[in-house]
């Protein structure tokens, strides 16, 4: 990256925020978990973005554990169920049955 | 008598047992034969471990209630499987005792929050082996966490009830899971160089 490039960044980026050291990033990023699970509340979520909006550190959170969720969703293969699988577990089943 | 499961019991004809299973069971087939082999690792150990869930579901079946969450049922009962007869059989016993495992989950070095280096467009260059590589490089409760959240978007009770664990275990062990991780991710990063060594 140049010189200048990074003085654009620092002008017009990351001098838009406030922070750029949070005051309680571990629970910042207790509340973010929640947030991208889908498991929090609406007031959560609201303080949670007023605050990512100030607050450079957990702006860079924000992304990273977002981008870390799709790739564990899309990079991970799905293996292919084994075709004979159902039809061994239904002949085991009628087994039971007969017993 | 002041269990719900004890008076909520379900009675299933032949043909009924045939048409949850059509219906409810087996349609989940796919999740549970991918989750048994992010346990197991071995492609016959998981068709087994996932046959046994299956006889097993079917022996039980009158404390399955049905419409309910058969998804979350059937995931408990794979998971019950694992633990009870497959780790113990596993060649390799396993190394961790409870205790072991609980007081790793409370220690200072997995609970602190990472100042990373990695980026999101580092993760964009990463390939499928080498996620699936951070994630099964997890000690297996972590894994499994991380396989029923973010892999089968399991709700935070749902996998309360199917680990047995309160809700507050789910959410802290999640969190340690995650930070685990992403620490992995970071590593493999480095090592591959996507990271600059400074
Ligand atoms: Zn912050």
């Amino acid at each position: 990256m140049t010189k200048t490039l990074q003085s654009w960044i620092k002008k017009n980026i990351i001098s838009r925020y406030a922070m750029t050291n949070c005051p309680d990033e571990e629970r910042c990023l207790h509340v973010l978990e929640v947030i991208l699970d889908n498991e929090s509340t609406p007031e959560e979520e609201q303080e949670y973005f007023e605050h990512i909006d100030q607050c450079w550190a957990c702006y860079k959170n924000y992304n990273l554990e977002k981008a870390i969720r799709e790739l564990i969703k899309r990079k991970i293969e799905k293996k292919p169920v084994p075709d004979d699988l159902v039809k061994s577990i239904k002949l085991e089943i009628e087994k039971l049955v007969i017993e | 008598m002041n269990q719900m499961s004890e008076t909520k019991r379900q009675q299933y004809s032949v043909d009924e047992k045939a048409k949850v299973f059509d219906g409810e069971f087996y349609p989940h087939i796919d999740s549970m034969y991918n989750f048994a082999y992010r346990l197991t690792f071995d492609e016959d150990d998981a068709k087994d471990l996932v046959q046994d869930t299956y006889l097993k579901a079917f022996r039980f079946i009158e404390s399955f209630q049905e419409g309910t969450n058969a998804k979350a049922w059937l995931f408990r009962i794979l998971k019950n499987n694992f633990i009870n007869d497959f780790r113990k059989k596993s060649k390799e016993p396993s190394k961790v005792d409870y205790q072991e495992v609980e007081s790793y989950y409370n220690s200072d070095d997995v609970n602190k929050s990472i100042t990373t280096d990695l980026r999101v467009d580092t993760l964009k260059d990463m390939m499928g082996d080498e996620v699936s590589t951070a994630l099964n490089t997890l000690d297996v409760d972590f894994r499994t966490v991380i396989i029923l959240c973010d892999l089968e978007g399991f709700k935070y009770d749902e996998m309360a009830r199917i680990l047995d664990i309160p809700i507050g275990t789910v959410r802290s062990r999640l969190h340690r899971a995650r930070n685990l991780l992403r620490e992995n991710l970071r590593l493999y990063a480095k090592t591959m160089g996507y990271i600059k060594k400074s």
